[in-house]
């Protein structure tokens, strides 16, 4: 289990769009909007791949500029969740 | 994973992710620089090991062991945030192939040897070709990558020991056509400004750089800056439509080379509409005409066309006659040449000079690849010159970089084939000045420029070269028409080393390879895009066996008698060779507009922006008010010019000019190259990530719709790329995240399998000012297989 904080960056007039599209996604929560455009996102994956297949897969969403990633944990990767 | 655990986890990046945002939290306690964690995670800084960008990290160890890394929220490069190449930082130092043991070449095989082995045959076989045929023999290889004090220590070995100058880093493959153009308009290198001017700007041109992809936190600025203040335009400029290009306002796509025409044409808008900021033109700048009819650093029937010791023969001009000399590049001949409506370049070159607005340009590869690269470098300048766009807040030229310390190492430093620590080797007062600082008896430093990147690779292929260190780099897979230089390299009587954390096409060629610790395995001070140098503390063990670039280097100098370059009171520097070194180095720069800190400041700050003068870093350099070296009422001070021009920036006449090998018949396409964001460079480090090399396995070729549909190709399809220095085959992608423009197809070189390498295809043809190799134009042909 890898646990990662995330900044995405969106045109304000998809925002909701892309909120629906992220919580869809399993393993992503959506913890905050911030200035109205900027999604603050918690990702919880079985491995380092997902997150980065994640990330690519919302930074090619339509109206997202940009994806950031804040915090990075893999002490426990390889290991299942609870 | 207890549940307690993970919720803190969550917790804790949600709390930096918010923080990133700017909402104040201190919940945890994450905020802190330590970040006390009840699980027993040590944190510590370091500038990431990536691009130029220099963003700051937090680094989470555990057991001797990376297990967290974040954005550092001290950090004000990036403030809290990194881009995904964040998720495999710490991955590239645990890929199993890792190598730990020095392997020496014996019986047409690898065997594992003792370091006093591989050292003493190293430095017997240097010190043999030295006697035997002199220090043009002699060879090393060095990065980008290096930290500053590794960068240093080479080039007081290669420079100072054994009195070579064939000393050249990978950075020549990257940004010296930036470098000799800075050098030329202002007399100093490296950008003025600074990464606060993404704040100011109003309008951003960017040149031939795909940011959102390779600069991606500097990215996330200029978009910031975009959504909160909506009068912010965004230009881009390239050959191909990329991610950078999609959330620009207005996409200029022209015909490779004739950026040159391009920029001429703007200069020739602003002119006759008024654009011009008479005051500062008369004052602070003056005009040069160099040679205008260039060699291509090509070697035709084993004779090289020039390009190899070309010099520029400049001479001084008026304004009125570089009016005249742009009033041909009317934008409808512009037009003609590049395929761009006349209309969009006036649009463009309005936008630019309003005075109105603040200007911010920056570019990186598709500039400085260019067999004409020095001449687009001083075009876009003459831009912001003409404007008086320059050197403050929001305005001016910002050539950005790919490495973590091209500015830091190869260029502050100068681990180039004709610079030192202060200046160049041709001249005596730079030689007498080193010497001094090094100890050395008068005359000790050899006054003739060695060998530069590709030239390096020939004399090695000839002979002329017996022995060459390869060094934090994959020069045999990074050079352009590589199939040439890799059989050179396996010649009879050529002895190469290389020292790298895993194996690489250029490992594979070496009689020796040494096993070297990367990134927090070592002590380290890297230097950014912006003059920011930043430094780090050695955080984890290296595996097995490997040591540190600085250490090897150290040791063969030893071995071969130049131990004393190396020789100081330890006790003096807290024990620290590092510290040793980089005291010793920043005498170089004092006074000389390059002033850096002391190393014990670097220990505890987020960096310094050089010149630090007086404990204060320098936001804009030439500027009254900004710079220490500008005095009150100046204004503007170009103080690298100060013998020169009396401390004027200079506006150069630069011609269009046609690149040296264009499609035609027989090879009907343009060919690019260039980087994905999930591999680095030559991949030697990302493909051992195993989740990035399922992510993009293997290079493709990226193809214009049009194209494809002529030659019945669709995605998924292999093709034959061939140029008339090799060939790959590839499968094709079609409306890829790269949508070349008709007439194009873009390749990236990451991929190491040998039918794959971009280098079988590319020309090795450079700039012959700069030195600098055009990765991203030559002509081919495309099959399907």
């Amino acid at each position: 289990m890898v646990i990662s904080g995330l900044l995405v960056n969106t045109l304000p007039e998809k925002l909701d769009q892309v909120k629906k599209e992220l919580s869809g996604i399993r393993g992503v929560e959506i913890n905050s909007v911030v200035d109205d455009y900027r999604i603050v996102v918690v990702m919880e994956a079985e491995s380092v791949e997902r997150e980065i297949a994640v990330s690519n897969h919302i930074a090619g969403m339509d109206g997202v500029l940009s994806v950031n990633l804040a915090y990075h944990n893999f002490e426990e990767e390889g290991k299942t969740c609870n | 994973m207890q549940l307690s655990r993970r919720k803190f986890l969550k917790a804790a990046a949600a709390a930096a992710a918010l923080s990133a945002a700017g909402v104040s939290t201190d919940i945890l306690g994450l905020a802190g620089d330590a970040g006390a964690d009840p699980g027993g995670i040590r944190w510590t800084k370091a500038p990431c090991r990536f691009c130029g960008t220099g963003c700051g990290v937090m680094i989470g160890v555990k057991n001797g062991r990376i297990v967290a890394t974040r954005g550092d929220p001290q950090s004000p490069v990036n403030r809290g945030l990194n881009c995904i190449k964040g998720y495999f930082l710490a991955k590239i130092q645990y890929g199993k192939d890792r190598l730990t043991m020095p392997l020496i070449r014996k019986n047409g095989g690898m065997a594992e040897a003792s370091w006093d082995e591989a050292l003493d045959l190293i430095a017997s076989r240097y010190s043999e070709a030295l006697d035997r045929y002199g220090p043009e023999s002699v060879a090393m290889f060095g990065s980008g990558q290096w930290t500053i004090w590794e960068g240093y220590a080479a080039s007081k070995f290669v420079k100072g020991g054994m009195r070579s100058n064939n000393l050249d880093p990978n950075a020549r493959f990257c940004m010296a056509s930036a470098v000799a153009a800075f050098m030329r308009t202002f007399g100093k290198d490296e950008p003025m400004g600074c990464y606060d001017d993404f704040e100011y700007a109003d309008t951003f041109f960017t040149w031939g750089a795909n940011m959102a992809e390779m600069h991606p936190i500097l990215y996330s600025r200029l978009t910031d800056r975009k959504m909160k203040f909506i009068h912010v335009r965004h230009v881009d400029l390239g050959t191909q439509v990329t991610r950078t290009s999609s959330s620009a306002d207005i996409m200029i796509l022209f015909k490779p080379q004739t950026d040159l025409a391009v920029a001429n044409a703007m200069a020739n808008v602003l002119i006759s509409e008024g654009y011009v900021n008479e005051e500062f033109v008369s004052r602070h700048v003056a005009f040069k005409k160099g040679l205008q009819d260039l060699p291509y650093g090509l070697e035709i029937n084993g004779k090289n066309d020039g390009g190899a010791g070309f010099r520029d023969k400049a001479g001084t001009v008026d304004f009125e006659e570089y009016k005249r000399f742009v009033s041909k590049y009317t934008p409808e001949y512009a037009s003609r040449l590049s395929g761009v409506p006349a209309g969009k370049i006036v649009e463009i070159a309005r936008l630019f000079g309003d005075p109105a607005r603040k200007t911010l340009s920056l570019w990186t590869m598709g500039m400085n690849q260019h067999t004409r690269g020095v001449w687009i470098n001083h075009l876009v300048y003459n831009l912001h010159l003409l404007t008086g766009k320059i050197s403050g807040p929001g305005n001016g030229p910002f050539s950005l970089t790919g490495q973590p310390s091209a500015c830091g190492t190869a260029r502050e430093v100068g681990t180039f084939a004709h610079r030192l620590p202060r200046g160049v080797v041709m001249n005596p007062a730079h030689r007498a000045f080193a010497e001094k600082i090094w100890k050395l008896p008068p005359g000790t430093i050899n006054p003739k420029p060695g060998y530069h990147s590709v030239e390096m690779a020939r004399a090695f292929d000839r002979g002329d070269i017996k022995c060459l260190w390869v060094m934090c780099n994959n020069y045999f897979q990074a050079l352009p028409n590589v199939l040439r230089y890799r059989a050179g390299a396996k010649k009879e009587g050529r002895f190469l080393v290389v020292s790298d954390p895993y194996p690489t096409r250029s490992t594979e060629l070496a009689d020796v390879v040494l096993p070297t610790a990367m990134w927090v395995e070592k002590a380290g001070a890297y230097g950014n895009a912006e003059r920011r140098t930043q430094f780090w503390e050695k955080a984890v063990d290296p595996p097995g066996e490997s040591k540190s670039d600085l250490w090897q280097i150290i040791e063969v100098a030893k071995r071969m008698g130049y131990g004393r370059l190396f020789e100081y009171n330890l006790a003096e520097y807290d024990g620290k060779m590092e510290k040793a070194l980089f005291e010793e180095y920043r005498k170089f720069g004092k006074g000389a507009g390059k002033d850096l800190a002391p190393f014990d400041v670097y220990s505890k700050v987020r960096g310094l922006r050089w010149p630090v003068v007086d404990g204060k870093e320098t936001l804009w350099r030439y500027r009254e008010g900004y710079d220490p070296y500008v005095k009150k009422g100046q204004g503007f001070y170009f103080y690298g010019n100060k013998k020169k021009t009396g401390g004027r920036a200079n506006i150069w006449l630069c011609p269009y000019a046609p690149p040296p090998e264009q499609p035609d018949k027989e090879y009907p396409l343009w060919l690019c190259t260039g980087r994905v964001l999930e591999h680095w460079h030559s991949g030697t480090m990302t493909q051992r990530v195993p989740e990035l090399h399922r992510a993009v396995p293997e290079a493709f070729l990226s193809m214009n719709a049009d194209d494809a549909a002529g030659l019945g190709i669709k995605t998924g399809d292999r093709v034959r790329v061939r140029t008339r220095r090799g060939e790959v085959t590839l499968r094709a992608v079609i409306d890829g995240r790269n949508k070349p423009q008709k007439g194009l197809v873009f390749m990236p070189w990451f991929d190491e399998e040998t039918t794959r390498m971009a280098n079988n295809l590319t020309l090795d043809a450079y700039d012959p000012i700069s030195k600098q190799a055009d990765f991203k134009k030559c002509a081919c042909r495309v099959e399907k297989v």
